[in-house]
């Protein structure tokens, strides 16, 4: 649905994206993940015809967003990372107003905006001045106004950043509803933890550069070679552990305190099966042993490198 | 289908917590102005000396000069702040976006913006016409002097409104519109005046270049909306029953000015045997104003397009990508 290839754009001296390569399959979820001054935000732009790309190739649903800008907004809801309101405007006015910029036919519109309101929870306050509502709120009725027009693309800039918890889960549930719908989505976000759970794919962005990209699983697996460990032994034998952590080839990241020891482990699940059994055949008494494949934010750290140079 | 940001602005507007307030000013303030003019009418008949017909008649023209250029700074005075407050209010509250990827295109964007402005200065126009025909019924001014003076009122909001619109599209700032908005028309009104300046002394010399039998005209002031609403009020396409009277008044008085036109007594005597054929000065007004609308649209349109401009960027990725 989305595909960037080389694509460049400086802001004066600075270069905001420096050779990007994304492709967002139809149907996907794509979480676009990265620092805050990665270039997600200027990805999104370029893709939703806001801003002109310097160098490279873009095409949404087959359209260049700089050559035929219209078409491509034919086919894209788009919903920014800050939430601007007209004043004096209540939430059914608001969307009707957007369905109208969106060229949808005007006895089609009062019916729209109920579902819409519906969809995203809001029909209770259909006729509360958008300025009244909560932040969480507004995030919603922003997603009512990017689908107004049914597109088969939603560019979601932070859509849950500054939203409490229960409004994030609230926001998970929505964009699952969304695939079911069959939209593809591309959401970025900073918060790593946002995304998880909520993408089908994934792409890591920093420093202007796309680093990795594709499916969930699949990015997920290539870096299955870390485990991150969680064990419990004994009090008595917690010393013990320590220093035969320390002294195994494979083990890092290794964090003692209050007879438990974190580490990373390099390695699948055989790898980790014969470090528990030498713990034990040393006599370390393991009370409990968890270990969990790399969350979003391990598989951002090892991408970017820890977020150091080079 | 009607553009969306015109229904939606003026709901907005008169919505608004100090809608109410704001046209209950202006309405005082015209029908304020309108007793004071009709005050200094009611001197002029008494001092006129042309009969009891004639002296209405001439407070009449006298009113409307005065009203006329009343609302003519009052216009002048809140275009730039509805219009230039039009596209950088977007921008400033982040709804922009939102407008710029919707099928509006950025000729609908503008349009509408520059619509909706005109319109919202078209009620407050409105409200005050009845007050504007008070004159017409004390004569003096017919309805064809009307018609004239409010096409020209019209076009200066047009044209006014189209500038504000530009420089609020161009503004990063809702300060910088504003600002930029009555720049513009601080260069149409006092820096034109300042040219004057400069072209009465340039040309102060007769002898280098005489007056000729249709005056002669300064050319400084022709964007001047004062000046050319001056001439369309001296100066009417069709002649009214006073229109002897006009000449009398500020109008006729500072267009005599600016061409530097004798009284026709006079230059019958100097220059026997010769009709007048200069146009009036508000034609050039009137041209320059409608040459300045759609540029200053064009502008505002160029402004808002995203993503940028696109000929170039063609141009630009072909060559990177080649």
């Amino acid at each position: 649905m989305i595909r960037m290839d080389g694509v460049t754009k400086r802001y004066g001296k600075v270069e905001a994206l420096s050779g990007a390569a994304l492709d967002v399959p139809e149907g996907a979820v794509m979480g676009l993940i990265g620092p805050n001054g990665a270039g997600k935000t200027t990805s999104m732009l370029i893709a939703s015809t806001l801003l002109a790309r310097d160098a490279g190739e873009v095409s949404v649903a087959g359209y260049d967003p700089a050559v035929n800008p219209t078409e491509v907004r034919r086919l894209l809801g788009y919903m920014p990372d800050f939430f601007g309101v007209h004043e004096s405007v209540s939430c059914a006015e608001y969307l009707a107003f957007f369905a109208a910029t969106q060229k949808v036919p005007a006895h089609r519109r009062p019916p729209l905006v109920d579902e819409l309101l519906e969809l995203v929870g809001l029909s209770d306050k259909r006729h509360d001045d958008v300025n009244t509502l909560s932040r969480g709120m507004k995030q919603r009725l922003s997603l009512a106004r990017a689908l107004i027009h049914d597109p088969a693309l939603l560019v979601l800039d932070e859509p849950a950043s500054g939203l409490d918890p229960r409004a994030r889960v609230e926001l998970r549930e929505l964009i699952a509803e969304l695939t079911r719908l069959g939209k593809t989505v591309l959401i970025s976000s900073h918060i790593l933890p946002e995304l998880e759970g909520m993408c089908s794919h994934l792409a890591v962005i920093d420093r202007g550069r796309v680093l990795a990209h594709g499916e969930m699983d699949r990015i997920r697996g290539e870096l299955s070679g870390m485990r991150r460990v969680r064990a419990r032994v004994v009090e008595d034998d917690l010393e013990r552990l320590e220093r035969f952590l320390d002294d195994t080839e494979g083990v890092g990241d290794l964090v003692v305190e209050r007879a438990r020891a974190r580490f990373t482990l390099e390695g699948g699940e055989a790898e980790q099966a014969a470090l528990l059994a030498t713990v034990v055949a040393a006599d370390i008494r393991v009370v409990e042993w968890v270990a969990e494949a790399a969350g979003l934010e391990e598989v951002f750290m090892r991408i970017t490198g820890g977020g150091d140079e080079g | 289908m009607t553009n969306p940001i015109i229904a939606n602005e003026l709901r907005t507007r008169f919505r608004g917590r100090f809608a109410a307030v704001g046209l209950t000013v202006w309405l005082v303030a015209v029908v304020g102005i309108g007793y004071l003019t009709y005050l200094l009418g009611l001197v002029q008949i008494s001092q006129g000396g042309f009969g009891e017909v004639g002296n209405r008649a001439l407070a009449g023209r006298a009113v409307y000069d005065w009203l006329i250029l009343l609302v003519l700074t009052a216009v002048l005075v809140v275009v730039p702040a509805v219009a230039g407050l039009s596209v950088a209010l977007e921008r400033d509250r982040a709804t922009l976006p939102l407008l710029q990827v919707s099928q509006l295109g950025a000729w609908g964007l503008v349009l509408g913006k520059w619509a909706s402005s005109l319109l919202y200065v078209g009620v407050l126009l409105a409200s005050a016409a009845p007050i504007l025909a008070v004159p017409v019924l004390l004569g003096g001014v017919g309805w064809g002097d009307l018609a004239a003076t409010l096409g020209f009122l019209l076009l200066v909001v047009v044209s006014v409104g189209a500038i504000s619109v530009w420089t609020s599209a161009r503004a990063k700032t809702l300060r910088g519109a504003i600002f930029g908005s009555y720049l513009w028309v601080f260069v149409l009104v006092v820096v034109t005046g300042a040219l004057l300046l400069g072209e009465v002394l340039l040309l102060g010399d007769g002898r280098a270049n005489p007056i000729g039998p249709d005056g002669r005209e300064f050319v400084s002031v022709w964007a001047n909306p004062y000046v050319g609403m001056l001439s369309v009020l001296a100066e009417p396409v069709e002649a009214s029953d006073a229109a002897d009277l006009r000449w009398r008044t500020l109008s006729g008085a500072a267009i005599d000015f600016f061409l530097q036109r004798q009284p026709e007594q006079v230059r019958q005597q100097r220059f026997p045997d010769t009709e007048s054929t200069r146009s009036p000065l508000w034609w050039r007004t009137v041209a320059i104003y409608l040459a300045m609308t759609p540029l200053a649209l064009v502008g505002a349109a160029r402004s808002v397009r995203a993503p940028g401009k696109p000929d170039r960027f063609k141009a630009r990725h072909k060559g990177a990508t080649s």
